[in-house]
């Protein structure tokens, strides 16, 4: 296929705060189960938005904002905390860095004022104006990685919200809405408790706080009571959900209309089998159309296109799940035991498969109750990554109760876990995964697919001291308890700039094309102004090249 | 007879013929190492002899190395104090009415401290606001109060506490210990101190000072900029500049290769920029560059 999909670039932009009102507005369509979703944001009332990445959290919380700047019902003020990894070198270096985290925060907040009074078209009184301009400085500085910078009044969550509550006076409303993107701050323990603590002090009656957070990797502060402090309300489309297909299809046609075109008559096909791969994660299905559009315009047929696209977003959530270890490194025997788990998994559903016709395959792991804590947190890392879903559980009576999870269907597809045969149309693949049957699943327990002893790989993986070889007791240890030589943490943040471009989640070829430019390291991308990887004969476009500028700030934030 | 009567409820005390001079030894060599290096030696040492020994996880014992702990850093405090009149002028200046028994002077002669460590006699730095106040005192300097060396020295004012608790009161936590510690209970507590709590303690003595050594480097350097001290030349500078990192560094810790020049490189630009800038002021439209 020839054409060309979309002459704005912005068509194939993964991130939903990267978007134009107009963008949001032209290109999301939101589910029923997403709309109720909407109307908790822009209403009131504390409320957690929990999906994986790329779920559509972001999406859900700018269109509620625009939502609100279009009704005027209150100040809604949008936040994207997702540099907060870039502040963790301080926790290595400054004793004061929980106070600077705090103050950003807050800052943050501040600054998202700004915009949201530019959108109302209110002017900002020079009391207002004085505080934004000093947030915005100190924001820059924190970031830059200098805590020089100091705010002239130190805020806090009592003052900000009475600030706040003066504002929305002046703007006719009673409430003041925080749309808090990229809150959960999953890699640094420390700076999500703070983050849940300032979450917790700017509840009141007049300001209501809304944050996007991630399933099973958020932890929260000690007086944070989930149900009581905040409702948490999922944002994650259901693959196995009737209205799934149509809501994507409907997605792509509006984001992606050449593209759609181009497809032909076979279009709702190709959709519903990108829309499947994708798993309910729209990001992963503008990866999908833009690789199938980048392999097609090579010449490559329609069929071998989607496969290969979906090969590369299997290999991509693989390697965001084995990413965690990098921004976790205490939890990689963890991080083997999920991706173990994953192909033992796609192996017992293959087998499950081969001999079932297309309406019964499945694509459900039941696992046996008790799962063992232990298990659960490499559970719960790889729903984070959105290479499982858990759904409703099963009871079976006496025979006990089982978890039910999904696996990822690019990984299914991609390993060949439907039992489909070599020379299978592409139509059977939805089919097989569209239509779910509640009785087939694979029912097992973790220790069959992972060997008896595999609770004993749950273990952390933390250096030995340096000084005697003495193996660490705990995480947060800082002398060794044999020598009493004292044990410095690096900072993860300064360590995954330093990471080699390899691990990027993105296709092989691309990082040999990163790699021939000179560009190695993580940092060299996201400090490479001019994009020299961009030059000619590379197989990096201006597509691929702010992919590859997304993936590598996503690499080093939240 | 007397008609004094003497009740014997328990053993009675005894005449003790004791030269308490023998328990003191003259030092062994002056030292060699700065505040910093000898604070760290010293807490080192004792983490080490104390999670080597069978009592490593005995509260009580955990107890002494935290007051082991203390006492090495309020010496730390006294000593780089007392040695930044030795190294920086502007602090002399600023201690010259301050006063120090005359027999300090022969008293710390030769012994590799300075004699304004006499001014600490029967004084405890053991104390956050008593070490901003000397700090004051003896640089000038305030910690001021959003900065990450005043957070460490207010962390260390938790110890301090602890300290207090350990040394007066045999380990019991009375109102104002509870008070600083932000105990809710109001009622006699004891410190019960495991190892992990012991070394996490100690890690706030190390804080501050890390802190306050990194503070007073910069400070003392940054004034001699601001003031003009620096000539932007390593050759007229060396003696000043290696004074003070000499005083301020751990070698082996540094990012310099334990080597003053290196250090100095960096520092000599923003010397340099100081020079041009002033150049400019003073003689408008004259250009320095050449």
């Amino acid at each position: 296929m020839a054409t060309k999909p979309n002459e704005d670039l912005s068509a194939f932009e993964e991130r939903a705060e990267n978007l134009s009102q107009h963008e949001l507005q032209e290109w999301t369509v939101l589910s029923q189960a997403e709309q109720s979703v909407v109307r908790k944001l822009t209403g009131p009332g504390a409320k957690l938005v929990s999906g994986p990445r790329g779920s559509g959290k972001s999406t859900l919380l700018r269109i509620a904002f625009f939502d609100l700047i279009k009704s005027r019902n209150a100040l809604p003020i949008y936040v994207n905390y997702s540099k907060a990894l870039a502040l963790e070198p301080l926790f290595h270096t400054h004793a004061d860095a929980l106070m600077l985290f705090r103050q950003w925060v807050l800052a943050k907040i501040l600054a998202g004022l700004r915009d949201s009074l530019q959108r109302l078209t209110i002017l900002e009184d020079p009391e207002t104006t004085a505080a934004i301009n000093d947030a915005l400085e100190y924001i820059e500085s924190l970031e830059a990685g200098s805590a020089s910078a100091k705010l002239k009044t130190a805020l806090s969550p009592s003052a900000l919200s009475s600030m706040l509550h003066n504002i929305a006076q002046k703007c006719g409303v009673a409430r003041t809405v925080l749309l808090l993107d990229d809150a959960a701050h999953a890699f640094s323990v420390r700076q999500q408790r703070e983050f849940f603590e300032v979450f917790r002090e700017l509840r009141s009656r007049e300001v209501s706080a809304k944050a996007a957070i991630y399933p099973g990797v958020t932890s929260f502060s000690p007086t944070f009571q989930i149900g009581h402090e905040a409702e948490v309300i999922e944002a994650w489309f259901r693959p196995d959900r009737t209205n799934y297909l149509p809501t994507m299809r409907e997605i792509a046609r509006k984001r992606f209309p050449d593209f759609v075109s181009g497809l032909g008559i076979n279009a709702d096909d190709y959709l519903d089998l990108l829309a499947l791969a994708s798993f309910g994660l729209p990001r992963g299905l503008v990866g999908l159309v833009s690789d199938v559009d980048d392999a097609s315009s090579t010449g490559s047929s329609m069929r071998q296109s989607i496969l290969d696209a979906i090969d590369t977003h299997a290999d991509v959530v693989r390697t965001v799940f084995k990413n965690i270890s990098d921004r976790l490194p205490r939890f990689k025997n963890y991080i083997d035991l999920g991706q173990k788990f994953e192909s033992a998994s796609r192996s017992a559903i293959r087998k499950f498969n081969r001999a079932k016709t297309i309406g019964r395959k499945t694509s459900t792991i039941a696992l046996a109750e008790p799962i063992a804590d232990e298990f659960e947190r490499v559970l719960r890392f790889m729903e984070y990554a959105g290479l499982i879903r858990r759904i409703e559980d099963l009871s079976k009576g006496v025979k006990g109760n089982y978890r039910r999870y999904l696996l990822h269907y690019a990984c299914l597809i991609s390993g060949n876990a439907l039992s489909l045969g070599k020379s299978y149309r592409l139509a059977d693949v939805a089919m097989a995964l569209r239509q779910p049957n509640a009785h087939a699943l694979v029912k097992t327990k973790a220790q069959t697919l992972l060997g008896a002893n595999f609770l004993a790989k749950c273990t952390l993986a933390l250096p030995p001291c340096p000084k005697c070889g003495t193996e660490r007791i705990s995480e947060d240890q800082k002398f060794c308890m044999n020598c009493g030589n004292e044990l410095r943490a690096a900072s993860v943040y300064l360590e995954l700039l330093k990471a080699p471009v390899s691990r990027l989640p993105i296709p092989a070829r691309k990082v040999q094309a990163l790699q021939e430019a000179g560009i190695n390291i993580v940092q060299q991308v996201l400090s490479d102004e001019t994009q020299r990887f961009r030059r000619p004969g590379s197989s990096i476009g201006p597509v691929w090249a702010k992919r590859i500028l997304t993936v590598a700030e996503e690499y080093v934030s939240v | 007879m007397s008609n004094h009567a003497r009740l014997a409820l328990h053993l009675s005390e005894e005449s003790v013929a004791l030269d308490a001079t023998q328990v003191l030894k003259p030092y062994p060599t002056p030292s060699k190492n700065n505040p910093i290096t000898e604070y760290f030696a010293t807490a080192n040492n004792l983490a080490r002899k104390i999670t080597r020994s069978e009592h490593a996880n005995d509260s009580e014992i955990l107890g002494l190395l935290l007051l082991g702990v203390v006492s090495g850093a309020e010496f730390y405090f006294r000593s780089v104090l007392g040695a930044t009149v030795n190294i920086c002028p502007l602090c002399k200046q600023n201690t010259e009415l301050l006063q120090v028994p005359i027999a300090s002077f022969d008293f710390y002669e030769g012994s590799g401290y300075s004699s304004a460590l006499g001014t600490f006699e029967h004084e405890s730095l053991a104390d956050a606001r008593k070490i901003r106040n000397e700090c004051k005192r003896f640089t000038g300097f305030e910690l001021g109060e959003d900065s990450s060396v005043a957070k460490a020295i207010q962390d260390f004012e938790i110890l301090c506490e602890l300290r207090h608790c350990l040394v007066h009161a045999s380990g019991f936590a009375g109102l104002k210990a509870c008070r600083t510690l932000g105990a809710e209970q109001r009622s006699l507590q004891k410190l019960v101190i495991d190892q992990r709590q012991a070394f996490e303690l100690m890690k706030l003595s190390h804080n501050a000072v890390r802190a306050f050594n990194r503070f007073l480097a910069d400070s003392i350097l940054n004034r001699w900029v601001d003031r003009d001290v620096f000539t932007g030349k390593w050759k007229s500078d060396k003696p000043r500049f290696s004074a003070v990192v000499e005083a301020f560094w751990i070698k082996g810790e540094d990012q310099y290769g334990a080597i003053a020049w290196n250090a100095y490189r960096p520092f000599q630009k923003a010397v340099l920029a100081r020079k041009r800038a002033m150049a400019t002021r003073v003689a408008p439209g004259t250009s320095t560059t050449s």
